[in-house]
């Protein structure tokens, strides 16, 4: 498309014609409802929906504890008293202690620190990659979707569980390898949900409209494709944090997890769950914020896939 | 631009040489970090963190753990790349040497790259004297030294707990082979009946290799010793006497280098008879270095005539089929064995009772070569039991063997053995009752601490203790080594920690190791070398001591 | 369709190549090897490495390697002395098959059917009541949910075996066990599915034209709203059905799953690179048909023309 043609040149009309509206014109075009954003109309939607705040609620109150939870007591999450093991909940140690007579309230909130750490990253790394290539691809099709799904391909061939078991124990278990293995695989998920969604999009009228119309590329993906993808993209983010969350959990469960002293939900609910019939406090704490995290991500999304959705506007 | 901040680096740093230089003299350098290694696994990170603690808390060094999968860590302690490194070890044989032989120069386990001539001469002697009296005092000195320089801090003396049913009797345990011995094991008021006679038990995994030449773990053990019969079986209190096994008699030369076997008349299982030449067979195959049998080193500490040198060889150079015919075991008829040693061993017959030892048939391994012990139909059985049937990585059945020798003192009928291997399945499997006998980890004792079915706990012959790199800037003060040993407070640690009625380690060589001299535990005579209950106070001041002579900084509460 | 199938078999050659490689690879920066173990000798291991002809340089290997799988040679496993790694795979494929499918049959038609329902009744209480029980179920680690299965249904009432594989009722828990974990996950992305698709212009139109509302159900709204689920249906199956770790450790199940973990930890290099082959031919062929599948689901997605 070379230069736009326009109907008449722009010194066609004389200046002395012009002459200034009146308001009342302007106010006759007005649109009765004061211009809302994209955002502001999100965020007006997402407040309406009682589950959705309860679960960013939920969601802060967690994320505030794991900062502020650990700073509570007069206990370090590390700290050993060989004569307190396993003591049930008290004034002195309002959640028990552990195995090894810890705290449990102030390994807990550190564990989820930890927990959300690993989740928030690995979920990034997803969401980065993930959406950028499956959209890229999923959009421009031909040799560069073939290209890029192949890669995708590949990785998605190799059995997650033994990518990461390999990575973890190639780099040695912690708190980074567990993210680096988690996050390096697990992209490749978001990106073929990704470019599915995007294939189907694209398939859509009124993209095909924008289309015709002269509408640049990016401008379509942007303006159509994004918006129109962010539930599936959100719903998917939601899930991968506690995802994560559980994945290393597994990893605890064959070793490879979050370790001594360091805590994580995982690995608390992991050493606790075998003496739940004598110890049930040890494994109660931890799970119930696993699951309030779990609930709130889960009400999160959707509150925000149903308040991102264009096609909801008002 | 890069490379300009490559020399300001560089000069950045020979100025701080310089200056460290120059504060050498007056002031210490801080302890450079102490890394300990150590595989993970949900109980050794809270061992870990505990003997962190006590290192912390009465030394104030902080050591810090890394934790890693148990190969990486084997490599790790083999390439010397760590400070302070987690280490257990079983013995092969009942002997204070099978701990002892670990410490001496160049040995291949000697993961602290520690030297001392005396303990090495120690060692030596003791392997050149039968005089059990004075090859155990020997061994008194040299455990001695070990506690003196501290090369390793010994922690804890491994047990066992189990739930058996009531029902389950004659199941003799040992520390030093095959973990169980079922040949006289029996059921008597089962529930349902105890005809026929069966137990239902758990191996935990898939035996990988049933070949006894080549096999090296516990798994295997356990079900080598049900199948095949060997020279000698131990009796019931651990005793070895002709006639307990394959061979009915046996007579010694009076320079105690040559044995004459005469055997009993048996046939394996196919009814094939067993013959002095499946023993032949076995043990060259042993020391065949073309087998490549880990425990090679066994039949070498034998003693056997030419053994050491044929193990020496080079599979690609030398005629080792031709030096094989040199190898002092010789069948000189059909039931007779002769077995010719370098030198006397009082080690020797006891050693006999080891996997590596035992026979295979030698029809059946020519038969299947490297398919030998595959399958249940590709295995041969001298023993008490033979393989019934065995799905892979689910059960393996065991059934009286008809053909065994002493077949009428086996009462049971069957071993029923899954491959469960998580522990608190298989414990909630003994609670509903399908399995007969489960072990009780560490982290489960405290649910079945008042279990009626608790078994006293079982020493099984480990001994777990940390080892120190002589190299490490710090740790090759033996001062600093011996400092760090004492503020383990081990008994606090085995009864908190551990639970499991494991004792605390107050020397390397464990309780059970016998001593042939006196009778009874070597470690009686040892005696507590490294004490139960830390020693704060002489540990900081060792501490302080061995810091200050290397110019090292003295934590705060040591000074 | 036809040169779009054959192109994509190349492809999948190429794909397996690949992965074959990166496995080695990694497989091979890990320390230690089959052998390594605390009472091995430095010469013995030798020997060993020599017996297996792994003291060879890492290219010959690896060309060896690449040769036997041409052949579909996958040689013995180094921990379990004696058996060939398609023996094994031969015996705990159909095991794993078995509960996999179960389950996924059974977390497929609860989830699909629990995030219709949802989404049907979005916001209303259906919607609540059925995102709540996905949720519940998965919102602890699948290790608990068993334990306690096996303590409460095995110990406590006595109803049903502990664990072992032996009849279908053997089956019970497990496929329990594992069809709860995909539940949640099914139930929410097809809730979210249905709900991005009932905003659709088309549905207003069908349900303006009058069409009867179970037609604009069956026709319009689910149809297009499975596409997600057909999306991750190939590698959930290809993952399902060659294993999972916990539950087939913790019930005592004879299948592929304690592999991807144990081959790692003993380094046992032919069941590293079988099991992973193996999966990555399941999962390859399964993506396949769910590409496949798009087509017929949704005719507007023409996918052997997009290339050309």
């Amino acid at each position: 498309m070379a230069a736009r043609l326009s109907p008449t040149p722009p010194d066609a009309v004389p200046a002395e014609l012009f002459r200034p509206a009146s308001q009342v014109h302007e106010r006759a075009e007005a649109i009765t409802r004061p211009p809302v954003g994209r955002w502001a109309d999100a965020w007006g939607r997402f407040r309406q929906n009682r589950m959705a705040v309860a679960g960013l609620v939920v969601l802060l109150v967690v994320g505030f504890m794991a900062v502020a939870g650990p700073h509570m007591t007069p206990y370090d999450y590390r700290q050993t008293s060989l004569l307190d093991t396993d003591l049930p909940p008290s004034a002195e140690h309002w959640f028990g202690t552990d195995e090894l007579g810890r705290d449990i309230f102030t390994r807990l909130w550190y564990g989820a620190r930890i927990s959300l750490l690993i989740g928030i990253l690995a979920a990034s790394i997803d969401l980065v990659i993930g959406v950028a290539w499956g959209g890229i691809a999923g959009y421009f099709g031909g040799v560069v979707d073939d290209v890029m799904m192949r890669i995708v391909d590949v990785l998605y061939g190799i059995p997650y569980l033994l990518i990461v078991i390999l990575l973890v124990v190639v780099v040695g278990p912690g708190l980074w390898s567990i993210v680096i293995a988690m996050g390096s695989v697990g992209w490749v998920g978001m990106a073929r949900l990704v470019r599915g969604q995007v294939l189907q999009i694209k398939e859509q009228e009124y993209v095909l409209a924008a289309r015709a119309l002269g509408v640049p590329p990016l401008k379509i993906v942007w303006r159509h494709v994004i918006p129109n993808t962010l539930g599936v993209i959100l719903v998917n983010v939601t899930l991968t944090v506690p995802g994560a969350i559980f994945g290393e959990a597994f990893l605890s469960f064959i070793g490879l997890g979050v370790q001594d002293p360091l805590a994580s939900l995982g690995s608390m609910i992991y050493s606790s769950y075998q003496v739940l019939r004598v110890y049930p406090h040890e494994l109660f704490f931890p799970s119930a914020v696993l699951s309030l995290i779990l609930l709130g991500f889960n009400f999160l999304g959707d509150g925000l896939r149903d308040a991102l959705d264009p096609r909801e506007r008002r | 631009m890069r490379r300009l901040l490559a020399v300001m680096g560089a000069a950045a740093a020979l100025l701080a040489l310089a200056v460290g230089a120059a504060a050498a003299e007056s002031a210490p350098k801080p302890v450079p970090p102490i890394v300990m290694i150590s595989d993970t696994g949900d109980v050794v990170r809270t061992m870990n963190q505990a003997l962190q603690e006590m290192i912390r808390t009465n030394l104030g060094l902080e050591i810090q753990v890394e934790y890693m999968d148990f190969k990486t860590r084997l490599e790790r302690m083999r390439n010397r790349n760590f400070a302070i490194a987690f280490a257990g070890w079983g013995p092969d044989y009942d002997d204070p040497m099978t701990f002892l032989d670990l410490f001496v120069t160049g040995s291949a386990f000697n993961d602290p790259g520690w030297s001392n001539a005396r303990y090495d001469q120690l060692l030596e002697m003791a392997k050149n004297t039968t005089d059990q009296e004075r090859r155990m005092q020997y061994f008194v000195e040299a455990e001695k030294i070990l506690a003196q320089e501290a090369p390793i801090a010994p922690i804890y003396w491994r047990s066992r707990l189990s739930l058996y049913k009531p029902w389950v009797k004659g199941i003799i345990r040992r520390a030093v082979g095959a973990e169980a011995e079922y040949k006289w094991a029996y059921t008597q008021g089962r529930p349902g009946g105890d005809s026929p006679m069966y137990l239902n038990l758990n191996l935990g995994e898939e035996p990988p290799d049933l070949d006894p030449a080549t096999s090296t773990d516990t798994v295997s053990f356990l079900i080598l010793n049900a199948t095949l019969e060997g020279l000698v079986r131990k009796g019931p209190d651990g005793s070895i006497k002709p006639g307990s096994g394959l061979a009915e008699s046996w007579t010694v030369s009076p320079d105690g280098r040559v044995y004459t076997f005469k055997l009993r008349r048996a046939t394996w299982d196919d009814g094939t008879p067993i013959t002095a030449e499946d023993f032949v067979y076995q043990w060259r195959r042993v020391i065949d270095p073309r087998t490549a049998s880990q425990y090679q080193f066994m039949m070498e500490l034998a003693g056997i005539q030419n053994g050491s040198a044929i193990a020496r060889m080079d599979p690609e150079k030398d005629d080792i089929d031709a030096a094989l015919q040199t190898f002092g075991v010789k069948a000189l008829d059909e039931r007779t064995l002769q077995v010719t040693l370098e030198k006397p061993n009082p080690l020797f017959l006891e050693l006999t009772t080891f996997i590596s030892f035992l026979p295979a048939p030698r029809h059946l391994v020519q038969r299947y070569g490297d398919r030998y012990a595959s399958d249940a139909d590709k295995i041969g059985a001298s023993g008490p039991f033979r393989i019934a049937s065995w799905t892979h990585g689910y059960e393996l059945v065991l059934e009286k063997n008809p053909r065994y020798w002493d077949a009428a003192s086996v009462k049971l009928q069957r071993i029923h053995f899954d491959m469960i291997q998580d522990a608190g399945t298989a414990l909630q499997l003994y609670e509903q009752g399908s399995l007969d006998i489960a072990g009780v980890a560490s982290r489960f004792v405290d649910v079945y601490r008042n279990h009626p079915d608790l078994q006293p706990p079982w020493p099984d012959g480990s001994a777990f203790y940390w080892e120190f790199n002589v190299d490490h800037p710090v740790l090759k003060s033996a001062k600093v080594r011996r400092a760090i040993a004492l503020a383990i407070d081990r008994q606090a640690f085995a009864e908190r920690v551990l639970r499991n009625g494991s004792y605390p380690a107050t020397s390397l060589v464990p309780p059970v190791i016998t001593d042939p001299a006196r009778g009874g535990s070597f470690q009686a005579r040892v005696g507590e070398l490294f004490p139960a209950r830390a020693n704060v106070q002489l540990a900081r001041q060792l501490l302080r001591e061995g810091l200050q002579e290397l110019g090292y900084e003295v934590p705060a509460v040591a000074r | 369709m036809l040169r779009y199938v054959a192109r994509r078999l190349v492809y999948a050659v190429v794909t397996l190549w690949f992965i074959a490689t990166l496995t080695f690879v990694l497989m091979h920066l890990v320390p230690g090897d089959p052998f390594s173990s605390e009472k091995l000798t430095p010469q013995i291991h030798q020997l060993m490495l020599k017996k297996y002809h792994m003291d060879r340089p890492l290219w010959q290997q690896y060309l060896t390697y690449l040769g036997n799988l041409a052949r579909g040679d996958l040689g013995y496993s180094m921990r379990q002395m004696n058996r060939t790694v398609a023996d094994m795979i031969r015996e705990g494929f159909p095991v794993s098959a078995h509960l996999g499918l179960q389950a996924l049959a059974l977390g497929l038609v609860a989830g699909l059917t629990l995030g219709i329902v949802a989404a049907l009744h979005h916001n209303g209480w259906p919607d609540y009541v059925a995102v709540f029980l996905a949720l519940v179920f998965i919102s602890v680690p699948n290790f608990v949910v068993g334990s306690v299965a096996q303590y409460v249904f095995g110990v406590r009432l006595g109803w049903l075996p502990v664990a072992r594989w032996e009849s279908p009722i053997h089956t019970i828990l497990p496929t329990l066990t594992l069809a709860v974990s995909l539940l949640a996950g099914q139930t929410r992305l097809m809730r979210t599915s249905v709900l991005e698709v009932l905003g659709q212009d088309y549905i207003r139109t069908a349900h303006a034209k009058g069409l009867a509302p179970g037609e604009v159900l069956w026709r319009h709204t689910l149809r297009n709203a499975i596409l997600p689920i057909v999306t991750v249906m190939g590698p959930l199956t290809a993952g399902i059905v060659t294993g999972t770790f916990v539950v087939e450790t913790m019930f005592g199940i004879p299948g592929l799953g304690k592999y991807y973990v144990q081959s790692v930890y003993n380094r046992d290099y032919p069941l590293i690179m079988g099991t992973t082959v193996f999966y990555s031919v399941l999962l390859v062929g399964l993506n396949l048909l769910v590409d496949l599948a798009y087509t017929l689901v949704d005719p507007r997605i023409r996918l052997g023309k997009a290339a050309d």
